[in-house]
């Protein structure tokens, strides 16, 4: 790897019931690098990035965030660490407002008395990439999927984050939709981002370098091109590209 | 701004109830008082934070206690016995709430309702202090205002000085729940462990609301002892925690003004019951929970503001 | 001497009834996901509804242990389905949302206790069907309280069996692990759901009837036991069948040794305490794996 390293983790395993789903996982990340990890279902992506963000705690190997090995830390610590991530199913505060998921992402490193900037003077950028500034008032159940989807992202976004994790961003969007979403997305600067995805598409238009993981292991791991080309990956997707 | 006003005047038309009101009515609007605000300090937890507690009663209990006790051993000013009352109330739903909040979402339930049966059988037990179901006696309370004293048939300034704490406490946990942490707290309710991943220290924040909560509860409990003349142990039974609970559903969670509103109108229709069919109304009150929990989740208020939006609809 | 003995083996009994009234509790939160705070209503409707039965046969049979069986088998039938077209009309419609079901199941208890509080005011006594006692260490201790906590050991093994032999404790398992996949695999889960919560009120009933000889039968005797079997599903681990039994032998024989020093309602007091610093240690409880 090249470049100061955001995140690094080494030797990560995580068992359900007996069964491996992250096995002996070594991964890490420059700063400001796009990279996607990709791998049929079930392969144990979202494990991995369960673990990366802490919503698991793996049952050996260590993760290195920022400088801090955070192998034991809790979520929210990581987070304020500066590590934000978005999740499968979009996960929201259903009768909140998209000012207050926002508000909620600005103030979530600490708590003052007395909120006195507004989302638009802070996150005016970020409500633009996602097109949600003239929707400010709608409640999160009140929102299209697709909005939904750009809203988890907005609030990722607003913590101004040093890595982003994004847990498959195109799921269940109509592909007008996606190109959109690779847009926003094309548009983050300053930050690392590891996106899981399914839709190649999204995969070969973002990142700079792939990884694919098959049954808890890391199977294949460079530029986009030599991916293409390397036949372990395409025996384990079957023909797909 | 339009609410501060809407509050001003609310609060100058109770401050001139006393002229308009004959004492047994007065002493109905200072039981809502006190009793609106334990339930709003119960919405704190309920409404806002998204965690049902059946061992409020724990805290109300302690508040009145810790008030009575100081009041009847040191006889100091009614300030001092009603902190005394709050910094037991607080301090016992601090500790209780470290382990309370660590026991998860139907755990916490349990562990509250436990809590109460356990501070129920503690102060039972200890008749010499507490005085047991016979509870303990307390005078008038020690205030005049220009010549009119407080007596336990007719409250008189009693009522005024309640009106003056509630509605400072409403004034308050106003300001808490629009402050950020109340912002911090409705995301706790509606997704944990989205608030967790934006970097929300969950357990601190529902551990925070809990011990606040426990304080205000135990304000109203003071403010009960000491305007009351009489306490006795069943204030600690669950089923206390329970019509907290009732009024801050009916009126409608996670708003603070609808537990106020809620109280009221329970108390209202208990004392309308209660020459006529007594016994009917618990069943009346469950009735009532059972409709509102599958029609009416937003409660009273929610009812109040939907007519709001069909009338400004109709007028345009 | 004795007395240790007697409140040891007072404890031991109770213990029994507590666990089969944990085991309906966490019967109806594995499956349903509700915590039923009417289980204590449904506890006094059986020992209730026990008491009208042997009233109503008293002048048919001369048997009275024929009639107490009965009553062991009528008043448990007859809450179950009560239960079932509870769960079908009042608990259904607001499926899924945790907060109100409990709710609703508070209201169930408010209404049914003071239902009960209406039609039948007062304390009724039942007589126990065996009488008599049986001589330990000098101790004479009531016959019926060993057929008591047979009983109640007896309905415990019937519903292990049930949930573990049998194709609806299978369909039950699989509504507990995931009832979306359930429902997709042909499972009719509605019907598990009302089952299963009315299997569950039905063992509460089991426990009234079966105690209604030893208290005093009344509109507000399930208050007490609820919350014992809360703190003991609780201790024992959500979920957890094994556990909620070994709980309620702490509590209650813990109870019962606290008994020897000091007043009952102190004792109680001390034997929750000591579940707390359980709950304390093991916060998942003794033998519960997920802490939800």
């Amino acid at each position: 790897m090249t470049g100061k390293e955001i995140l690094q983790a080494k030797g990560l395993v995580k068992q359900f019931d007996g069964v491996r789903a992250v096995d002996r996982v070594d991964f890490s990340l420059a700063q400001g690098e796009i990279c996607a990890l990709i791998g049929p279902n079930g392969a144990g992506k979202t494990t991995l990035i369960n673990l990366l963000a802490g919503q698991l705690h793996p049952d050996a190997g260590s993760i290195t965030f920022a400088g801090q090995n955070v192998t034991r830390w809790k979520t929210h610590r990581r987070a304020r660490l500066g590590l934000a991530r978005t999740f499968q199913i979009a996960a929201l505060f259903p009768s909140l407002t998209i000012r207050e998921h926002v508000e909620a992402a600005l103030q979530a490193d600490r708590l003052r008395l007395h909120q006195s900037v507004s989302v638009e003077q802070v996150a005016e950028d970020i409500l633009q990439l996602c097109e949600l500034g003239g929707k400010l008032e709608l409640r999160a159940r009140e929102l299209s999927h697709g909005d939904q989807r750009l809203l988890e992202l907005a609030m990722a976004l607003a913590r101004r984050p040093k890595l982003l994790l994004l847990d498959e961003p195109a799921a269940g969007l109509s592909s007008r939709e996606t190109d959109r979403l690779i847009q926003r997305i094309a548009g983050i600067r300053d930050m690392a981002i590891l996106i899981v995805e399914h839709d190649m598409n999204v995969v070969f238009q973002l990142a700079q370098r792939i990884t694919v993981i098959h049954r808890g292991r890391i199977l294949a791991q460079g530029p986009p091109q030599e991916i293409q080309r390397d036949p372990r990956v395409q025996e384990v997707y079957l023909g797909e590209p | 701004m339009r609410k501060l006003f809407a509050f001003g005047v609310v609060f100058a038309l109770m401050a001139i109830a006393p002229g308009l009101l004959n004492p047994y009515q007065l002493s109905i609007l200072l039981k809502i008082l006190i009793w609106g605000l334990f339930a709003m300090s119960y919405d704190l937890v309920f409404g806002y934070t998204g965690l049902l507690s059946l061992g409020h009663s724990v805290y109300f209990g302690l508040g009145a206690y810790g008030a009575a006790l100081m009041m009847l051993q040191m006889h100091p000013g009614i300030a001092i016995s009603l902190a005394a009352g709050v910094l037991l109330g607080g301090l016992a739903a601090a500790l209780i709430g470290l382990l309370a909040v660590r026991s998860g979402g139907h755990g916490f339930i349990i562990v509250t309702a436990v809590t109460a049966l356990l501070f129920y059988l503690l102060a039972q037990s200890q008749r010499n202090v507490t005085g047991g179901d016979d509870g303990l006696t307390l005078g008038p309370l020690p205030l005049q205002i220009a010549g009119w004293s407080a007596g336990c048939a007719d409250p008189g300034p009693a009522y005024l000085l309640v009106l003056v704490v509630a509605g400072l406490s409403f004034l308050l946990l106003y300001a808490l729940v629009r402050a950020p942490l109340g912002l911090a707290l409705r995301c706790v309710r509606e997704n944990e462990p989205r608030a967790q991943a934006l970097g929300y220290d969950t357990i601190t924040l529902k551990w925070l609301a809990f011990a606040l909560s426990g304080g205000a509860a135990a304000l109203a409990g003071a403010l009960y002892a000491l305007t009351n003349c009489h306490i006795s142990t069943a204030l600690f039974h669950w089923l206390v925690s329970a019509d907290a609970l009732i009024w801050t559903l009916f009126g409608g969670m996670g708003t603070l003004v609808g537990p106020l509103l809620g109280t009221g109108v329970f108390f209202i229709l208990r004392e309308g019951l209660s020459g006529i069919w007594q016994v009917g109304y618990p069943i009346l009150v469950g009735l009532t929970l059972l409709l509102i929990a599958r029609f009416f989740p937003q409660g009273l208020l929610g009812i109040i503001k939907g007519l709001g939006q069909t009338l400004r609809g109709f007028s345009r | 001497m004795e007395l240790v003995l007697f409140q040891l083996l007072n404890g031991f009994v109770w213990a029994w009834v507590v666990a089969l009234m944990a085991l309906g509790l966490n019967l109806v939160y594995g499956v349903l996901r509700i915590i039923n705070v009417a289980h204590g209503a449904f506890y006094m409707l059986g020992a209730v509804a026990g008491w009208v039965i042997l009233e109503q046969l008293q002048g048919v049979s001369d048997m009275y242990i024929l009639n107490f069986a009965l009553a062991l088998l009528g008043a448990p039938l007859f809450v179950g389905l009560l239960g079932l077209l509870l769960e079908w009309t009042v608990l259904r419609p607001i499926e899924g949302q945790p907060v109100i079901t409990i709710i609703a199941t508070f209201a169930l208890l408010l209404i049914l206790q003071q239902g009960v509080q209406l039609l039948l005011p007062g304390t009724q006594q039942v007589a126990p069907p065996v009488a008599g006692g049986v001589e330990i260490f000098r101790l004479r201790y009531p016959v019926y309280r060993w057929v008591l906590a047979g009983l109640s050991g007896l309905f415990i093994t019937f519903l292990w069996l049930l949930l573990q032999k049998t194709r609806f404790g299978l369909w039950s398992r699989a509504v507990r692990q995931d009832p979306e996949l359930a429902l997709a695999v042909g499972i009719p889960v509605p019907w598990i759901f009302g089952l299963t919560f009315g299997l569950g009120v039905a063992l509460a009933a089991v426990a009234g009837v079966l105690t209604a000889p030893i208290v005093p039968v009344e509109a507000s005797m399930g208050m007490d036991i609820l919350l014992d079997s809360f703190i003991v599903v609780i201790v024992g681990g959500l979920g957890s069948l094994q556990g909620a039994v070994i709980a309620a032998l702490i509590l209650q024989l813990a109870k019962g040794v606290f008994t020897i020093w000091t007043a009952p309602v102190a004792a109680h007091a001390l034997a929750l305490l000591l579940m707390g610093l359980l709950l304390l240690i093991r916060p998942q409880g003794l033998l519960g794996t997920d802490a939800d």
